[in-house]
């Protein structure tokens, strides 16, 4: 009688009772073949096959080994076919031992027995008793064919049933089958590894008999294990793992449809049979996807679907999510809490048997016309259960937990922190969820900015490039149309800017007002940049596309030369600027933001054109959008600038400040002004025409039409429109205009320092205030807003962090510390179990503890 | 008192937790100077030019320490005394391990947003300047005249 270990595994039982060696087994025994038992149980027989010399014959046969080969060679007997084939057993130098592969073994030698969950082969039924303990601990359990063995697979089902096995086939639900080379113990479960991060988690083992033996695959008479397949886990993609839930997506029917309105999926499996569903478990960032229409699903395969994006399917399994009576499937879908849009719809038809979900019917059909997406219901979850399936919780449910990551006003993350060491504020009445608590956010809201628009006074504005003042004047003078009832000399600009009473058509009345061009001009002010290249905040012109014909003064129009546009605005705000402030690393993001970034250490000063400076708090500044707003005044020619910084730290579109200066300058129109134009003026900062005109001041004996200065000779002067001292002669010697009889310059005296005056060198030397930033000259003027950030250079050594340790506020065990670190107010508590500390020693400890250890 | 003593040598730092130490002889016999602390024994032995080489050592029971040595010092009558001055990290090792406590300092654990008081900081500004990719002021043209009238 030989006895045998049939596991194919090199590992043996212990109570082998072959101890012969290689070259000394004798086997004996009266029958042909002979019969194998182990433990006492016949397991088969063996059939000389030639290796075995033969002596003997009848009752005194004796079977020895051929001493030529390797290992005994046995082989086997079946009932009809007399199919057989061997099996060789060889000696390990302790025991015999078998090498072949175990699922062969069991089907060629009709083995009932079998190490874990027993099952039969061929139908013969090996009545083995329930369970037996082997010297090595395995257990070996049986069962009757078709028995359907549930529920939690111990460490030694498992390991019996894939003790050796080298591949191990099985049958999934969906009657796709799988082979797997190995497995492993998942915490309470076993599962396969079938690579790719894909494992099928095996929920229960079932026997099956069939009809048809595959010798490839074994259906039919088999073990089959129910199993789960799984996504795989990538936490550092998705790290709130433990808070996901599997949502059902729609159901199986080929005439529905169902619209998905969600914005990405996760899975781990990348296809299944047929007209699957592919989908790439590598991609490392899963698209967003938009609104897609499922279309329908054929039977046993997963839905294809549309809109060209990839979706992640989480599990596959008919049998835990198909409900045989209502012809429906479901494919569970893995929701990244990350991505989870509050979108998300499903329709799930109602049928009569599915009583497992609270769904509401998906009325209107959603392949109307009238379908509108607010008419379907939330999406519902649901929780893959190999028991059953449980009611699903409504969306709004799990709505907190699928909360999106604030960014506005987010604080810094506290993760860091010891939550009970968060500091406290004491209260906070703004915090929605807990007033008692400070949320971290700010209080209130930012002041409302009141917008500006665009108005249209009463007033209107020429903007004119191109010429000097004196030769806009020339053109008015030109174009004043006159009568000749006029006793003045007519086209000249003399009359106009002389006031005289003359009715609206022109003709003397002495009973009229008087009327002077000066009445009717509000201001008149230089800007030095270019009106034209403006573009407002609405994205329009700020001067008028076509040139103004006259311009009216009173009653009384003018004709300007060509080119000369009106402004459409009297305030105009000015498209926005943008300025983006990244951190210290370059990021706006402000996850990567450090103490560097903030001040002292670095100061963010915006500098405002024709402004000056203003000065943004770091946390508004840093990782954020810096916009400016300039709005101008063409009345006064004040500009100012609203700051409001997006992103970062900050609200959105929280409001900085408002700053205002001039961003132009006023021009002389008449004596007066000048007059006064030339008291303003430090005499440093006046150029040569400057210096005339507080000259011309200075003279008391300048008189309009003073006695002797001729028209003429004052008209002469006029010849050259680029030379103010036409107009200022004009000005200053119209005739009906005596400011002192005791005045008396020689026309040509004035003549002469007025030719000198140049009205384009005095525009370049009006000086406003001494601030670089209303400077109007231009000379250094900067033409846009522009951001300073100063940062405080800060020196760390190469080996900072080991001398020095890097700030942290974490409370965790000293076990996981590496490296230099320090401590705060140590509690020694549980210190010197076994050697108990004095109280010098405490404070030794708590010192060393403290003022800095490395831990090795 | 007689006592059970270990000598050493180790490179490491004084302030490491888990010092590599390494044997120069063990086993030594030696007396404590009394009277004596824990914190601060002295010890008295024969002269050993091991001992003389060492710079660490552990007194066994019932002292159970460890301990920097200080400078040993040869005394008449071929004896040796070594003071010492107790390594509580290194004593108490295992259980610093276990404890749990507020780390504010990490060589391998940063918070930037903490303000680190440790960093030398320079009177050395970099100035960068930002600004937006297109002018708003445009100066091209030369200037322009605004004259604000009162008319119809």
């Amino acid at each position: 009688m030989i006895k045998a270990d049939f596991y194919p595994s090199v590992q043996t039982i212990a109570d082998m009772e072959l101890t012969d060696t290689i070259n000394n087994l004798n086997l004996t025994g009266t029958e042909d073949p002979m019969v194998a038992y182990y433990m006492g149980k016949n397991i088969g027989s063996i059939l000389r096959t030639g290796e075995f010399v033969c002596e003997g014959s009848g009752s005194s046969r004796t079977y020895k080994l051929n001493p030529s080969t390797e290992g005994i060679y046995w082989g086997w007997t079946q009932n009809t076919s007399g199919q057989g084939t061997t099996k060789t057993i060889q000696w390990n130098g302790s025991k015999w031992v078998s090498t072949s592969r175990f699922i062969n073994e069991m089907k060629a030698y009709k083995m009932g027995m079998y190490n874990g969950v027993g099952f039969n082969i061929t139908g013969d039924i090996y009545d083995f008793s329930n369970e037996e303990i082997l010297g090595n601990g395995e257990r070996i359990r049986t069962c009757l064919t078709n028995t359907h063995v549930t529920g939690t697979l111990t460490t030694q089902d498992l390991f019996a049933i894939n003790k050796g096995a080298a591949q191990l086939t099985f049958t999934l639900p969906d009657s796709t089958t799988e082979s797997v080379w190995m497995s492993s113990w998942d915490n309470d479960k076993w599962r396969f590894d079938l690579g790719n991060n894909r494992y099928l988690y095996v929920t229960s083992i079932q026997w099956a008999s069939g009809a048809n033996y595959n010798a490839t695959y074994f259906n039919g008479n088999q073990m089959i294990l129910n199993a789960i397949l799984s996504a795989p886990i990538d936490t550092a993609v998705d790290p709130d793992f433990n808070g996901r839930v599997f949502m059902n997506i729609f159901p199986y029917n080929i005439d529905a449809r169902l619209r998905i309105d969600t914005d990405r999926f996760y899975t781990g499996i990348t296809k299944y049979g047929g007209t699957s569903l592919t989908i790439d478990p590598t991609e490392a960032a899963p698209t967003q996807c938009r609104p897609f229409e499922v279309s329908y699903i054929a039977a046993n395969y997963a839905a294809t679907l549309h809109n060209g994006n990839y979706y992640y399917v989480l599990t596959r399994h008919d049998d835990l999510m198909h409900n045989s009576g209502s012809d429906q499937v479901y494919i569970n879908c893995y929701i990244d809490l990350k991505g989870f849009c509050e979108k998300a719809t499903t329709l799930f038809p109602k049928t009569a048997t599915n009583q497992n979900y609270d769904t509401t019917p998906a009325t209107p059909n959603p392949n109307s016309a009238e379908y509108e997406p607010s008419d379907a219901v939330p999406i519902f979850a649901g929780r893959n259960n190999p028991v059953g399936w449980e009611k699903p919780p409504r969306y709004s449910d799990i709505e907190p937990v699928l909360q999106p990551w604030q960014k506005y006003g987010a604080s810094i993350s506290d993760d860091d922190f010891d939550p009970e060491e968060s500091p406290s504020s004491g209260g906070d009445p703004d915090n929605p969820e807990d007033p008692t608590k400070d949320d971290g956010k700010d209080d209130g809201d930012p002041p409302v900015i009141m917008s500006y628009s665009a108005q249209l006074g009463m007033t209107k504005f020429v903007a004119m490039t191109g010429i000097t003042w004196g030769q806009f004047a020339q053109q008015l003078a030109a174009s004043i149309a006159t009568t000749t009832s006029d006793p003045t000399n007519t086209n000249t600009f003399a009359y106009l800017l002389g006031t005289f009473k003359k009715d609206s058509n022109g003709i003397i009345n002495e009973a009229a007002d008087d009327w002077s061009i000066f009445r009717f001009i509000a201001s008149a002010r230089f800007y030095p940049f270019d009106l034209a290249s403006l573009v407002t905040a609405f994205g329009g012109d700020v001067l008028e596309s076509n040139a103004e014909a006259q311009v009216y003064f009173g009653y009384r129009g003018a004709s300007v030369a060509a080119g000369n546009r009106p402004l459409k605005y009297s305030v105009v705000g000015l498209r926005p600027v943008t300025i983006h402030c990244p951190n210290k690393s370059g990021s706006m993001d402000i996850e990567s933001c450090t103490f560097e970034d903030f001040e002292p250490y670095t100061k963010y000063t915006l500098m405002l054109p024709f402004i000056g400076e203003m000065v943004i708090p770091a946390h508004n500044a840093v990782c954020a959008t810096i916009h400016v707003l300039y709005q101008i005044d063409f009345s006064s020619g004040t500009c100012s600038a609203l700051v409001m910084c997006d992103g970062g730290f900050n609200k959105e579109g929280e409001t900085i400040g408002i700053m205002s200066g001039q961003c132009s300058t006023s021009v002389s129109i008449d004596g007066n002004d000048i007059v006064a134009q030339g008291d303003q003026m430090a005499a440093a900062q006046l150029n040569k025409a400057s210096s005339e005109l507080n000259l011309l001041r200075s003279e008391t004996n300048f008189a309009f039409g003073a006695a002797g200065a001729t028209k003429d000779a004052v008209t002469a002067g006029a010849t050259s429109p680029d030379k103010v001292g036409a107009v200022m002669n004009s000005l200053f010697n119209s005739a009906p205009k005596v400011l002192n009889a005791g005045m008396d310059i020689a026309a040509a005296g004035i003549n002469d320092k007025m030719a000198n005056l140049n009205l384009t060198k005095a525009q370049r030397s009006v000086p406003f205030t001494l601030n670089w930033g209303s400077n109007v000259t231009g000379s250094s003027r900067m033409d846009r807003p522009y951001l300073r950030v100063e940062r405080m250079l800060i020196v760390r050594p190469q080996n900072y962090k080991h001398v020095f340790g890097y700030p942290t506020c974490k409370a965790k065990p000293l076990s996981a510390v590496q490296g230099y670190f320090e401590c705060a107010n140590p509690d020694l508590s549980g210190i010197g179990t076994s050697v108990a500390l004095t109280k010098a020693e405490q404070k030794l400890l708590s010192d060393a503890l403290r003022q800095g250890s490395y831990m090795k | 008192m007689a006592v059970n003593v270990d000598f050493y040598t180790t490179t490491d730092d004084p302030r490491v937790i888990g010092k590599t130490l390494s044997t120069t002889v063990s086993g030594v016999t030696c007396k404590v100077w009394e009277p004596c602390t824990l914190t601060e024994p002295i010890l008295l032995l024969d002269y050993n030019p091991s001992v003389m080489a060492s710079n660490y050592c552990r007194i066994g029971a019932p002292f159970n320490r460890y301990y920097f040595m200080g400078a040993p010092e040869t005394q008449p009558g071929g004896k040796l005394t070594v003071p010492l001055m107790v390594d509580v990290r290194q004593t108490w090792a295992d259980d610093i391990k276990g404890t749990t406590a507020l780390v504010t300092r990490s060589e391998n654990d940063n918070h930037g947003m903490i303000v680190d008081d440790k960093v030398t900081a320079t009177s050395n500004y970099k100035i960068t300047y930002l600004k937006s990719n297109n002018p708003l002021f445009v100066s091209g043209l030369g200037w322009y005249y605004v004259l604000e009238v009162n008319g119809k």
